[in-house]
């Protein structure tokens, strides 16, 4: 059997045993959606880069306690998106995307601009404007599919607590895409947070 | 707050009934109890404007699931490719990953402590520091497994506690060459000069070793807050530092020393003082300085801006701008090499040293990264 040919968890169980060319090949497998969740989460190419390099290196380190207790996947993606909320951590003094409250309701300016937009960069820019903790948990809900119970062991907060962070980023995304754009807005639903503040 | 009749304009006690947005997202996402939601659905079965709040949120959901991953760079999958090939030619011990328990890393379970935005101690500490780790960047070497960066001489691997990484392990090698080379020079007997030797090697490892475990712990408490999450690690847990992480403010002084024949005015470097000295590097052969001794111009110590660009072309992995260029003599070899420091992002900066054919020297890629200030 060749390694292309073996399941994740034999790969990860092979690393360990010493092949030393099974992790290369499960990176490789998995690398393309690795990249979009750090992409995404972190919305800078340089920084994405350098968070998964990150990952690699700790999933590489990691790999012997893998209690495969979930789908190598599953480890590989919370490894990623924690190296990434650990970038967001340390350059907390960075200027961050804040929706805008000034006003009442979502300013017609960004809604337009927004509508006038192709919808995948419309989406991915009002992505953009939700807080940290909410554009995480859409990334890997509805983006990646994850269940909101996989979600939850992933960033290991309570599926309440994915499940709320869901609803707000879906709140303001069905503004910010102009879904709600034909009914009366006369006010911002936008909450306090702001990007990076919650994790 | 208006009092109209749109779900954004009331608060969820609104006295006309109608819940505001948080509580149909709320609804939607399946996060009510079944009474507040039976309550809720009622409203929306005769509410046309909640029913379309509530068909948003389908839009929204529908929105984000046509999204296109997006297309991984060449740029990036270059430099993912040399780390896990730095990682294969300088890694672990695969002995040490086996064993159960060699690392006590988070890892998806459900008992794992949430995720905590504040920070630790450690990375309060590293704010202040310019610079804390070097990690591997690109290699040319061939892939190979447990090959000659392992321990030498049949010794066993080294274990949890050593705190002998690779790239001590390569250091160590280093020197003990230029500690040979440097003996076989001196005039003094051959007895007494494997003598001196074997004593020198001696205290050499346990030199190694001892300064290896503190770096390592350092950098095991950052690594694992980067990758896992906050996590305690027992005091009787074995720890290992990465193969491929220098603390800087643990290593020697980064002042180059000349240890091999060179021409005068050309640094000497080791892979351990070419990171601890990158800031010194950027700022003696920047490519946009002009020194006063004429020797670095805009193009840094490699003026020729057309073989510049020739061997910048020729490292995999180098992404970002070019910041500097230094002629150096690099480790054991004869001839002067060339080292080139990129800017790949706002949190690191990438060094390679390629030989006078820019050819990428095997061993002396790395990435300096330093904390941002709060």
């Amino acid at each position: 059997m060749t390694s292309v040919e073996r399941g994740d968890a034999d790969l990860l169980r092979a690393h360990a045993d010493g092949d030393p060319y099974a992790f290369e090949t499960l990176v490789r497998r998995h690398r393309e959606r690795m990249w979009a969740v750090a992409l995404r989460t972190l919305r800078d190419p340089d920084e994405a880069a350098d968070a998964l390099q990150d990952a690699l290196i700790s999933a590489y380190r990691a790999a012997g306690s893998f209690r495969a207790e979930s789908a190598v996947t599953t480890w590989l993606h919370r490894i990623v998106v924690n190296a990434c909320l650990d970038r967001v951590r340390r350059r907390q003094a960075r200027p961050t995307v804040m929706l805008p409250e000034e006003g009442r309701g979502e300013p017609a300016e960004a809604r337009d601009r927004i509508a006038e937009r192709d919808t995948a960069m419309a989406v991915e820019t009002a992505l953009d404007m939700l807080p940290l903790e909410q554009r995480t948990a859409i990334i890997l809900v509805d983006i990646e599919g994850y269940s909101v119970a996989e979600t939850s062991a992933l960033l290991s907060v309570a599926e309440g607590t994915v499940k709320s962070r869901c609803a707000r980023g879906r709140a303001r995304l069905a503004i910010l895409l102009g879904h709600l754009r034909n009914l009366d807005l006369p006010a911002p639903v936008a909450s306090s947070s702001s990007a990076g503040e919650e994790v | 707050m208006t009092s109209d009749h749109h779900p954004l304009s009331r608060s969820p006690d609104d006295q006309a009934g109608h819940p505001d947005l948080d509580a149909l997202a709320d609804l939607d996402a399946g996060l009510l109890d079944p009474a507040t939601a039976d309550g809720l659905t009622g409203h929306v079965g005769e509410c046309p404007s909640c029913a379309a709040t509530l068909r948003a949120f389908g839009a929204v959901r529908a929105d984000l699931r046509s999204l296109s991953p997006p297309q991984l760079p060449d740029a990036v999958a270059a430099r993912l490719d040399a780390t896990l090939a730095e990682l294969r030619t300088a890694g672990l011990g695969q002995e040490a990953l086996s064993r159960p328990g060699a690392y006590e890393v988070g890892l998806p379970t459900s008992d794992d402590p949430p995720v905590q935005a504040e920070l630790t101690p450690e990375d309060a500490d590293s704010s202040s520091r310019p610079a804390v780790a070097c990690l591997p960047a690109g290699d040319s070497r061939p892939a190979r497994h447990g090959g000659e960066d392992g321990p030498e001489d049949g010794r066993p691997a080294p274990g949890p506690d050593d705190g002998t990484g690779a790239d001590d392990i390569a250091a160590a090698r280093e020197r003990r060459r230029e500690r040979s080379r440097r003996m076989t020079t001196l005039a003094a007997a051959s007895v007494v000069a494997l003598a001196a030797f074997g004593i020198g090697t001696a205290v050499l490892h346990g030199t190694q070793g001892g300064s290896s475990v503190t770096r390592g712990a350092m950098l095991e408490d950052r690594s694992g807050s980067s990758a896992e999450g906050p996590r305690s690690i027992p005091p009787s847990a074995p720890t290992r530092p990465s193969p491929t992480e220098i603390h800087l403010s643990e290593l020697p002084a980064p002042a180059p020393t000349a240890r091999v024949s060179k021409p005068p005015s050309v640094p000497h470097y080791t892979r351990q003082t070419l990171a601890a000295d990158v800031d010194e590097i950027e700022q003696q052969a920047s490519l946009g300085r002009v020194s006063a001794a004429g020797r670095a111009g805009p193009g840094g110590e490699m003026a020729d801006s057309s073989r510049r660009r020739a061997c910048a072309g020729s490292i995999p992995g180098a992404v970002g701008t070019l910041t500097a260029v230094r002629q150096v003599v690099f480790g054991s070899m004869s001839t002067p090499a060339f080292v080139f420091v990129y800017r790949d992002s706002g949190s690191g900066r990438r060094v390679f040293v390629v030989a006078d054919d820019c050819g990428l020297v095997p061993g002396s890629a790395a990435t300096v990264l330093y904390s941002l200030p709060d």
